[in-house]
């Protein structure tokens, strides 16, 4: 049985044949034991798959997968503003009740993959990476904790 | 993945990092999300966020402590998209590398005496109010 | 890297989560992005589940399952309803996965699976597998058997069976999707087919029962 024989006779159990090949097709069967055994097998496989898919489940939470997808279509690609102090509201609770708070706003934007390196409160160095993106940091000596947020709103 | 060449030892300096999420919204049921320490809850308290909650992801939680000595680094998985390495500078300080999605996102040296925390944080996403923040602290051996 | 399922606002999640697929696409298209949301939690699994079966890689599959996400966003208005919005999709999903595994194909050196590809391979030579009637695996059991044997086939048989078989594409759609002719698809279903076939029997031959 040659090569073209065999792809007809799977465009045969594929239903891909017009109806005077089908005949054809279906004649030779009729005689072929060769040609039956061929078909058993390609239609034994197309049964067993056929609504038999491998379940496959997403190995991730479907709230980081969507957080991905989110971030990158709500990307703007427009110049964002700058920061400026009274800003600090989308982090921070009023200081008043906090005690000493030092803290320093870095509006630079970082081209992709070089760092925009910035020295900030005393004791502390931060490199950013993330283009537009805006990075905060701020301390409470008496809390004994430093904070560096970064927002890429 | 770079673990560090050393051994823990007495001298070795100790860090934790932990995963909190900072929302107005009320605890979710997924069963990762636990409620926050008091402790480190109180230390956040300079942040304007009604809630917050730490992931404990059991994928990861191996990945909270770990043991430096000085001049090593390790990187550990925090999230399924963040990963954190940390290097002992010597005394108490450190050096932060934040990693989202396998890329470079920022650098920090800081010192970090004991009790004291780092916060590194920010925004979830444009629309909505919500934080992620990884707390850095150095603990007892 | 935070839980966002309860920042949601829960009256409209449950409004939305009753919606039909048309509906919420039609929200989508006026720049609903929890309309968006929902559709993606809908069909996240069988389209990540598309990219998994082409591509037998997590990571890729996840990231390349995104990617289609993104890219169905910003081409939601040229949906025009005329197949279903999870057909669609997974349209996108395909069409990235391909773009891929051709990424693939170029970087790789000539190797044998290709020369297989191309001239039948060993396919061409095989003995018929005979089914065996009377052999009834449990449903769960013979999804892992096919999961494996789909692992073993070279990616263009795999993704032509999957097109075949998974998506019911015809021939013709087949290779308008891969970009080639009617007859090489018919040669590679041909021979991914009888591939199959072998690998199956082999299967029950490593586990006696």
């Amino acid at each position: 049985m040659n090569i073209d024989s065999q792809l007809k006779l799977q465009a045969y159990l594929d239903g891909e044949l017009k109806a005077g090949q089908t005949r054809q097709v279906a004649e030779w069967l009729d005689k072929d034991p060769e040609a039956r055994a061929l078909f058993a097998e390609l239609q034994h496989t197309t049964t067993i798959m056929t609504g038999n898919e491998p379940p496959v489940k997403l190995p991730v939470p479907g709230e980081f997968f969507w957080a991905r997808i989110e971030r990158e279509i709500t990307a703007r690609p427009s110049p964002r503003p700058r920061y400026s102090w009274a800003q600090w509201w989308r982090v921070l609770l009023p200081l008043g009740a906090v005690g000493l708070l030092v803290a320093l706003l870095l509006p630079r934007d970082a081209a992709p993959g070089k760092a925009s390196s910035v020295a900030t409160l005393k004791g502390m160095e931060v490199e950013t990476y993330l283009p537009n993106s805006q990075v905060i940091t701020f301390r409470s000596e008496s809390e004994g904790v430093s904070f560096v947020w970064v927002d890429t709103r | 993945m770079n673990w560090g060449e050393a051994n823990a030892s007495a001298a070795d300096f100790k860090v934790r990092a932990q995963l909190i999420w900072g929302t107005d919204d009320a605890k979710p049921t997924k069963p990762y999300v636990k409620e926050l320490d008091p402790k480190l809850r109180s230390k956040l308290r300079l942040l304007k966020w009604r809630n917050y909650f730490e992931i404990k992801d059991p994928r990861f939680l191996d990945n909270q402590t770990f043991s430096l000595a000085t001049g090593v680094s390790k990187r550990v998985r925090i999230s399924e998209l963040c990963e954190i390495e940390v290097k002992h500078l010597g005394g108490s300080n450190i050096e932060v590398k934040l990693i989202g999605e396998g890329r470079l996102v920022q650098k920090v040296s800081q010192a970090l005496p004991k009790g004291e925390y780092l916060f590194l944080a920010g925004n979830v996403k444009e629309k909505t109010n919500e934080a992620w923040i990884v707390a850095l602290s150095a603990i007892d051996e | 890297m935070a839980d966002r399922a309860s920042v949601k606002d829960m009256s409209k999640e449950s409004e939305q989560s009753t919606l039909s697929d048309e509906a919420l696409v039609r929200e989508a298209q006026g720049g609903g992005l929890n309309a968006f949301e929902e559709l993606v939690a809908r069909h996240r699994d069988k389209v990540y589940a598309r990219a998994f079966t082409m591509l037998h890689s997590e990571d890729e599959a996840v990231d390349l399952s995104q990617e289609a996400w993104v890219k169905a966003w910003q081409r939601l208005n040229q949906f025009q309803g005329d197949s279903s919005f999870v057909t669609w999709i997974t349209r996108i999903v395909i069409n990235l996965c391909l773009d891929q595994l051709r990424k693939q194909k170029r970087q790789r050196t000539e190797s044998i699976e290709q020369l297989d590809d191309e001239a039948g391979g060993v396919e061409r030579q095989m003995p018929i597998v005979t089914p065996n009637p009377t052999e009834r695996l449990e449903r769960e059991e013979l999804r892992q058997r096919i999961d494996r044997a789909l692992g073993q086939l070279s990616t263009e048989h795999r993704t032509v069976l999957v097109l075949h078989e998974f998506e019911e594409l015809e021939y013709k759609e087949i290779a308008k999707v891969m970009g080639c002719s009617i007859g090489t698809v018919m040669s590679r279903l041909f021979y991914a087919r009888r591939r199959m076939a072998s690998l199956m029997a082999g299967v029950k031959r490593e586990e006696p029962t």
